[in-house]
């Protein structure tokens, strides 16, 4: 009897499972529709269509993986998705205060951003009762690695300030401060105890965040360091932190003079040993009386934006191989241009280059002196931004490939829409010398942003006459405004003389940014 | 690091100077059925192929990657999510366990906890003025939420 049972039960089974199976293969047959809402989520969703063959039969699909795991999953949630978790049952209850991360973002938790006055749930509420909430469930509070929060209308930095001063500083491995005050004259001043943190691997702070780092201030295991227009107590302040890091491995800095005003003097001196990644955006205009002085051997990366004052020091980097240099134009001096190329001759062994068509054209202006650096090892150049801002910039760009002799890859990417596009610009009528690069190394040229006017047809038609060994042109199209008769364009430029035998032509219509 | 377990396995075999001219080795992996196993290799390999193919460009790598991710997507059911991130967890296969994990988390995202308890097959355990308290405490975290 017995036997028969167990017999009846399998062959049930099996056939469940074969039902399942056929169940599971029409549904592959019909295609997926894609969630088109939001593209960072449209690859994810199909798994929720997926979802469809489960709640007929409400198979728990979860609870074998262990709490470890579940909080792993919660870890990639939004906060406020992991948090509501805690119903689904008594087991997932507490699960979410173990996610070691807390992200309060006013953006993301605030809807719609960033009108808060009408709502019935203000920012500070929700932080609040999420901290609360954490600590009331779990017993003993469990560890918090990282603490995020960005607060940026009716910022309240006293409970930041309380928040801080909470998180456990044995525990905490990552802090990310952004807030907007609503009093500007009362920054957010750290806990002191923050200074000393030993275990802080990335800190980050911005905009109403006053600096004021005791002198015996260290940070061990400090490796990535962001400061973004926060205010400086004195002028050692920046010193201070710096020298207090000895792993210090990526730095960003974005200082404005507005915010220096209480300092009549602030030199800026990055002098760390062990260093890879610099980014500095410079707002100071040159005639205020404040200066950088970078020295950092170690660099591999560097991104500059901002002005550059005469006392301003860069010391050599052999070893920086990527950069981006947007130079902002200071027309009230005069050797402005000279002082751009020497910052630029420090980068004399860079592989991979980004500039802005602002800075190329200083560098033209100042290219007529002597001292002009060839880099060598350039093989991709990126010009950024306006390339039709000035009548001569393309000269420019054309001018600037001799000194870069073994370039494989130029990327020109235009960014606005200007009414210049529309007159036939004289300077392209032009003949120029071929820059050395084309005839040996150039194999790829892409063009981003192409809007169809006459002047962009005639540098295409250019680069591909010039271009000798030229393996792929890549146009793409700009997505505003939309380009009408795409065919057309892509049946012209193909039709182009081609100096290279093997070249490649490729347009593409697609959305570009 | 991919499949660090079985890394660790080979270290080990090295250790021990077992030697018998063999060219495969048998690596026993009680707590992973075949099939998450065969998803598991196929994804590795494609990454490693991926990157091998667009060895200067990260971006290309990345888009080529995020295609490759949701074609596979597509083919798995929720129920096999469960046994691969169990297998990727043993195996100690990182990048796929985030993937997976990155799956389930985004299914559930901005849903409605009635959608979330069936998608995933839970039955509340609460008593019925203990689910209404909760409820009233995390009013804040439902506004906005999508309609099935």
């Amino acid at each position: 009897m017995k036997w028969q049972m167990i017999e009846t039960e399998e062959r049930e089974r099996r056939e469940r499972q074969r039902i399942e199976r056929a169940e599971r293969a029409k549904m592959r047959d019909q295609g997926w529709l894609i969630d088109v809402t939001s593209t960072s989520r449209r690859r994810l969703s199909s798994v929720r269509q997926n979802a469809h063959t489960n709640t007929d039969d409400g198979e728990d699909i979860i609870s074998s993986l262990p709490d470890s795991l579940l909080c792993h999953i919660l870890s990639f949630l939004p906060i406020r998705d992991s948090v509501a978790t805690s119903i689904l049952s008594s087991r997932w209850r507490p699960l979410w205060t173990l996610v070691p991360i807390l992200h309060l973002d006013q953006k993301q938790l605030i809807e719609p951003y960033p009108d808060e006055r009408n709502k019935k749930f203000k920012f500070v509420d929700i932080v609040l009762r999420i901290w609360t909430l954490r600590n009331a469930i779990s017993n003993p509070t469990p560890p918090l690695h990282k603490l995020f929060i960005h607060w940026y209308h009716y910022c309240l930095p006293f409970y930041v300030d309380t928040l801080v001063r909470a998180a456990n500083l044995r525990d905490l491995q990552e802090l990310d401060l952004h807030l907007c005050n609503y009093h500007p004259h009362q920054p957010l001043e750290l806990p002191r105890s923050l200074y000393f943190s030993t275990t802080l691997v990335v800190l980050k702070l911005g905009a109403d965040i006053r600096l004021n780092p005791p002198s015996a201030c260290v940070f061990p295991c400090l490796r990535i360091l962001l400061l973004k227009c926060v205010t400086f107590a004195n002028r050692d302040s920046l010193p201070t932190i710096l020298n207090a890091c000895p792993v210090l491995l990526d730095l960003s800095l974005h200082v404005v003079d507005k915010y220096l005003n209480n300092l009549d003097e602030f030199n800026v001196i990055v002098l760390v040993a062990t260093l890879k990644r610099l980014h500095l955006h410079w707002n100071v205009h040159p005639s205020s009386k404040y200066i950088f002085q970078i020295n950092t051997p170690a660099l591999e990366y560097i991104h500059f934006r901002g002005y550059l004052n005469r006392d301003d020091v860069l010391e050599k980097l052999p070893d920086v191989v990527e950069c981006v240099i947007q130079i902002e134009d200071c027309e009230k001096s005069d050797d402005y241009a000279k002082r751009v190329w020497d910052f630029m001759g420090k980068l004399y062994n860079v592989i991979s280059m980004e500039l802005s068509i602002i800075t190329a054209l200083i560098l033209f202006q100042g290219s007529n002196h002597e001292d002009i650096p060839t880099f060598h090892n350039l093989s991709s150049l990126k010009f950024c931004g306006d390339l039709w801002y000035e009548w001569y910039a393309w000269h420019v760009v054309w001018l600037l490939l001799c000194w870069a002799p073994g370039l494989q890859t130029l990327v020109i990417e235009h960014s606005s829409w200007l009414g210049y596009l529309n007159k036939r610009n004289p300077f392209l009528e032009e003949p120029l010398d071929v820059p050395e690069c084309m005839l040996s190394h150039l194999t790829t040229c892409v063009y981003k942003g192409f809007g169809g006017y006459e002047n962009e047809m005639e540098l295409v038609r250019q680069i591909l006459k010039a271009a000798k060994v030229l393996k792929i042109m890549k146009i793409t199209v700009s997505s505003y405004p939309i380009l009408e008769n795409k065919p057309h364009f892509r049946k012209e430029l193909s039709k182009f003389y081609r100096g290279s035998q093997n070249c490649q032509f490729v347009f593409d219509e697609g959305h570009f940014i | 690091m991919k499949f660090c377990a079985v890394k660790q396995y080979f270290d080990d075999e090295n250790n021990n100077n077992i030697t018998s001219g063999a060219s495969t080795t048998m690596i026993p992996l009680p707590n992973v059925e075949s099939h998450p196993l065969a998803i598991l290799i196929t994804y590795c390999k494609k990454h490693l192929k991926i990157k091998a193919n667009n060895a200067d460009n990260k971006k290309e790598t990345e888009k080529e990657m995020e295609q490759y991710e949701q074609e596979l997507l597509k083919k798995v059911m929720p129920q096999e999510l469960t046994e691969l991130i169990l297998a990727a967890n043993y195996l100690n296969f990182k990048e796929a366990l985030d993937f997976f994990c990155r799956a389930v988390a985004s299914a559930i995202q901005n849903k409605s906890i009635e959608f979330v308890r069936k998608f995933f097959g839970l039955e509340s355990d609460f008593e019925l003025g203990e689910e209404e308290k909760l409820r009233e405490e995390f009013a804040w975290s439902f506004e906005g939420v999508d309609e099935d």
